[in-house]
């Protein structure tokens, strides 16, 4: 093929201007092979830049295109957009980056401008190896599994459900609502809970195209983002639904530390001491009152129970405990509560406030530690070292304790044949803890509420929104979806078949053809990662637009 | 409790009358095990059926013309065998074919392994020119009183992993004074002791001379030792051009090597031929070139593909006609590697390769 490369220089303004020597970079690259001209401009990726490189490559009948100007992550795209407009492969293009690794870390003018003509020079040897990438399409189904009942599942059903596609929300338990059905109210601002999810699932019952399944979980699912294969089984009936969706929800929630693992606070072992749990729906029935019967005189709320065994803040356990204080007070004015904590989390912008006004008569709060409760007679004995490392003691008639929250037992079994990793405390782990914290490393699976981490039913709402936007900008009936170009291929007469690769990657891509003993890639679930390529001892593997040969011939310019 | 069979006879001569009688009985289908072939010495595994053919196998003959773990991976590659069949092997073989069975490159169901204490093998032109024929009665007498013999293969001087990992019956011979009167196999799974019901001999206890091997590894340890310490003399590129500049490029190492088990290997496809342009390029680089070139990028790179598995038994050296030190290379820089990831090739059937196993937490130091 005749090869006609054009290489553009950007100025950048003064960012590269000012550090490089662009004249000698021109200089240096003119009269390579294959190079039909070098130019510089003021600023490439301007629209009247991107009109100058379009005017440009029609001019010279340009078939390869190298800028030298910034970071990929900023303009790469603009720049393959430019190509694609003036009818040039846009993989038939390189960017070097003489900016954030070169005009930017130096002030040695003459040092930048060597390198930054290494640079250049690699990209051109670059994209003379470049071979044109075709973009494939693939149709996909906007139907939407949600895997969890809870206010999380429920939320995003319900924003989903009205965006003309089907949602299959799966629910373990024979109801929808999970832990906030047993509670009577929100805070901070004391509203009912319960009835405003009851309205909510009622809702959620009428809508046609939400299919509930209750009792029921998933077994499998298999596929790539905008086409998973389900099954679903029930439970109870033991019959296996199988369905299509384009993308996953994993709600599963949280359940409570295991109280168990702490016997210092004697749950189980002694009448009267609850977990938080326990204290709410004793609160929804409306009848606080000790085993005997009698109404309680005084009540311990010990916070942070399990935390040191978790290594992490629950974040909701101080606010629902103060909640607990409320309840208290509004069912009994002439209680006396004393609240163990070691430290308080009440961030927000009305949290605060409300713990504030929580304060009052016959409520303590103690900051302690090593708290072992005992029983005396009818009542418990708290024990706890102070704020001065003293030992004291504390009589109450009933101890409320205000546990960790951890993932639901659920998430582990599907973190396991789904592939979605688990993060920090065994939640599902976020792709990025800011920048994309409800999506997962596998394409179409998201997560929302505490299935990604404890949280309030605001955030987790939030989340549930989130999760919603995200799907409904990337998973639109009737688009079609474009999946990665640049993956991983196996050559079947280099292949071995020792599925070392299958080992390595870590998006499921990569199956194994038993009848001819060699491995496949699934190029739509394929995110060209290229550790499988490093890791096939037999060199079968190539990664489109990272071949051996492109690296190659691109360092050998860089380190010469 | 018994744990070995004990049978009255000159060891070598028992164990191929144990594997007739195994043919005989049905108990397997074939039996897998060096052979004699001519008198030089000359031997070669097979697998024999008929238990006639048994007459010249010699299960322990200190020869090993391939690693017997690269031909049960030819043997077993693509399914297991179909019918029992009994395999006797060296350690540092079957440590070589459990990492292929690692790789999906072998099968171990329907093998009843049968594998021994290991004295070492002598270099594969003793048995050219038929001087280990000569040697093995010093050979035998060395291997009885825990000695390490003469003129044996580098790798095997400086082996540590003598005795067996995974057999179903283990062979007593390092240290067994009685070697010619009596012949103890020591069944270590259930396999094994299926394998010895109703046959001749004696069912009694016994274990290896653990104080006998204890210092026959101290030996070997200390050889090992002094080998690597000849590895100190090489430094850096030009002592490796000096070494691999005299490879002539027939890769008879990687075709001999067991852990080298791609059909088609990259250093002999086309792919890395080098094109007019490329010669062109490193010549105007250097201002010479030798040809053919990449001889280093290719021992290199069959260096860092093997040395995790590399289980040191030294073929590559022994096939090597321009007596490159290969051992010394491979064993050092693959044992050195090996002791990073506390790996030990062979050594565990279920035990994943390094390069496929993740912990979230290993190797911070060298983190970015």
């Amino acid at each position: 093929m005749n090869r006609k490369i054009g290489v553009y220089i950007c100025e950048c303004g003064p960012n590269i201007a000012e550090k490089i020597d662009i004249d000698k970079v021109i200089e240096a690259v003119t009269s390579l092979n294959d190079i039909v001209t070098v130019e510089r401009y003021k600023l490439l990726c301007s629209e009247a830049g991107k009109n100058y490189l379009t005017e440009q490559i029609k001019k010279h009948s340009l078939t390869h295109l190298v800028v030298a100007a910034c970071s990929p992550r900023d303009h790469q795209l603009t720049f393959m957009e430019v190509c694609e407009n003036a009818k040039i492969n846009p993989y038939l293009f390189q960017l070097a980056n003489i900016r954030e690794q070169c005009a930017w870390v130096t002030d040695n003018k003459e040092e930048a401008t060597k390198k930054a003509i290494r640079l250049t020079k690699a990209a051109i040897a670059r994209v003379r190896c470049h071979s044109p990438l075709e973009k494939k399409e693939i149709e996909s189904n906007p139907d939407i599994l949600i895997i969890g009942g809870g206010i999380a599942g429920i939320e995003a059903s319900l924003q989903l459900a009205h965006s003309n596609r089907k949602i299959y929300l799966v629910e373990k338990n024979s109801f929808l609502g999970g832990l906030i059905k047993n509670f009577e109210k929100k805070y901070p601002e004391m509203q009912p809970c319960s009835a405003s999810i009851l309205q909510k699932i009622e809702t959620i019952k009428k809508i046609s195209n939400i299919k509930i399944f209750t009792d029921s979980e998933v077994q499998e699912i298999l596929g790539f983002f905008g086409n998973f294969e389900v099954k679903v089984k029930n439970k109870k009936e033991k019959d296996i639904e199988s369905f299509n969706v384009g993308a996953v929800v994993f709600a599963t929630g949280s359940s409570l530390f295991d109280i168990n693992k702490n016997p210092q606070y004697g749950y189980g072992k002694f009448d009267n001491v609850l977990t938080s749990l326990e204290f709410e729906q004793m609160n929804l029935s409306k009848k606080i009152v000790l085993k005997n019967n009698k109404t309680p005189k005084s009540v311990a709320i010990i916070y942070c129970v399990g935390r040191t065994d978790k290594g992490y803040c629950s974040e909701i356990c101080c606010m629902y405990s103060i909640k607990f204080v409320r309840y208290l007070k509004d069912n009994i004015p002439d209680i006396k509560i004393v609240n163990f904590y070691s430290d308080l989390c009440i961030p927000g912008k009305s949290h605060q406030k409300f713990y504030e006004q929580t304060q009052g008569e016959n409520i303590d709060f103690i900051r302690a530690e090593n708290i072992d409760i005992t029983k005396k007679g009818e009542q418990l004995n708290i024990s706890y070292d102070d704020e001065t490392n003293r030992k004291k003691n504390c009589i109450v008639d009933m101890v409320i304790l205000s546990p960790a929250l951890e993932p639901s037992v659920d998430a582990a079994k599907l973190a396991e044949f789904t592939g979605v990793p688990l993060g920090d405390g065994d939640f599902f782990a976020e792709e990025h803890e800011k920048l994309n914290p409800v999506s997962t490393s596998t394409q179409g699976v998201f997560i929302a509420g505490c299935a990604q981490g404890p949280k309030s039913i605001s955030d987790t709402i939030i989340q549930a929104e989130a999760v919603t936007g995200k799907i409904l900008s990337s998973l639109i009936p009737g688009k079609k979806i474009e999946p990665e170009v640049k993956v991983s291929q196996i050559s079947e007469s280099f292949c071995i078949g020792c599925k070392t690769c299958l080992d390595i990657c870590s998006y499921g891509a990569i199956t194994f053809d038993e009848m001819n003993k060699i491995s496949v890639v699934n190029e739509v679930i394929c995110r060209g990662c290229g550790n499988c390529v490093a890791a096939c001892p037999s060199g079968a593997i190539t990664l489109k637009h990272f071949t051996f040969n492109q690296i190659y011939e691109e360092l050998k310019e860089a380190v010469q | 409790m018994a744990n070995a069979l004990k049978i009255t006879k000159n060891t070598e001569e028992s164990v191929r009358e144990f594997l007739k009688i195994l043919l005989e009985k049905r108990k397997v289908k074939g039996v897998f095990t060096l052979k004699k072939i001519g008198k030089n010495g000359a031997v070669t595994y097979s697998l024999i059926t008929k238990s006639d053919e048994l007459n010249d196998a010699v299960p322990f003959y200190p020869l090993m013309p391939t690693n017997a773990g690269k031909l049960l991976s030819r043997i077993t590659r693509n399914g297991s065998t179909t019918e029992p069949v009994a395999v006797i092997v060296k350690p540092c073989e079957l440590r070589a074919f459990i990492e292929l069975v690692k790789r999906e490159q072998g099968h171990f169901e329907n093998l009843y392994i049968i594998s021994s204490t290991c004295g070492g093998v002598y270099p594969l032109k003793t048995a050219t020119d038929g001087t280990i024929e000569k040697n093995l009665s010093d050979y035998w007498d060395a291997v009885k009183k825990g000695e390490i013999n003469q003129d044996l293969r580098p790798a095997c001087t400086a082996c540590t992993e003598f005795t067996p990992y995974g057999a179903d019956i283990t062979v007593d011979l390092i240290g067994n004074t009685e070697l010619e009167k009596k012949c103890f196999l020591l069944l270590n799974t259930k396999k094994g002791e299926e394998l010895v019901q109703d046959m001749k001999g004696e069912l009694v206890d016994r274990d290896f001379d653990k104080e006998k091997l204890k210092k026959f590894y101290a030996k070997r340890e200390k050889a090992k030792n002094q080998f690597f310490n000849e590895n100190t003399k090489i430094n850096g590129l030009d002592d490796l051009i000096k070494i691999f500049g005299r490879c002539i490029g027939c890769h008879g190492c990687s075709k001999v090597c067991p852990i080298c088990y791609c059909t088609l290997c990259m250093f002999d496809s086309s792919n890395l031929e080098y094109k007019p342009s490329k010669y062109e390029s490193e010549v105007r680089q250097r201002g010479g070139l030798k040809i053919p070139p990449g001889t280093i990028y290719y021992h290199l790179g069959r260096l860092t593909h093997v040395g995790i598995s590399c289980v040191g038994c030294g073929s590559c050296e022994d096939v090597c006609p321009v007596n490159i030190p290969l051992t010394l290379i491979f064993k050092k820089v693959g044992e050195s590697m090996q002791q990073i990831f506390e790996y030990i090739p062979g050594k565990n059937i279920t035990e994943k390769i390094p390069l496929v196993t993740y912990n979230e937490e290993e190797y911070t130091e060298i983190e970015g």
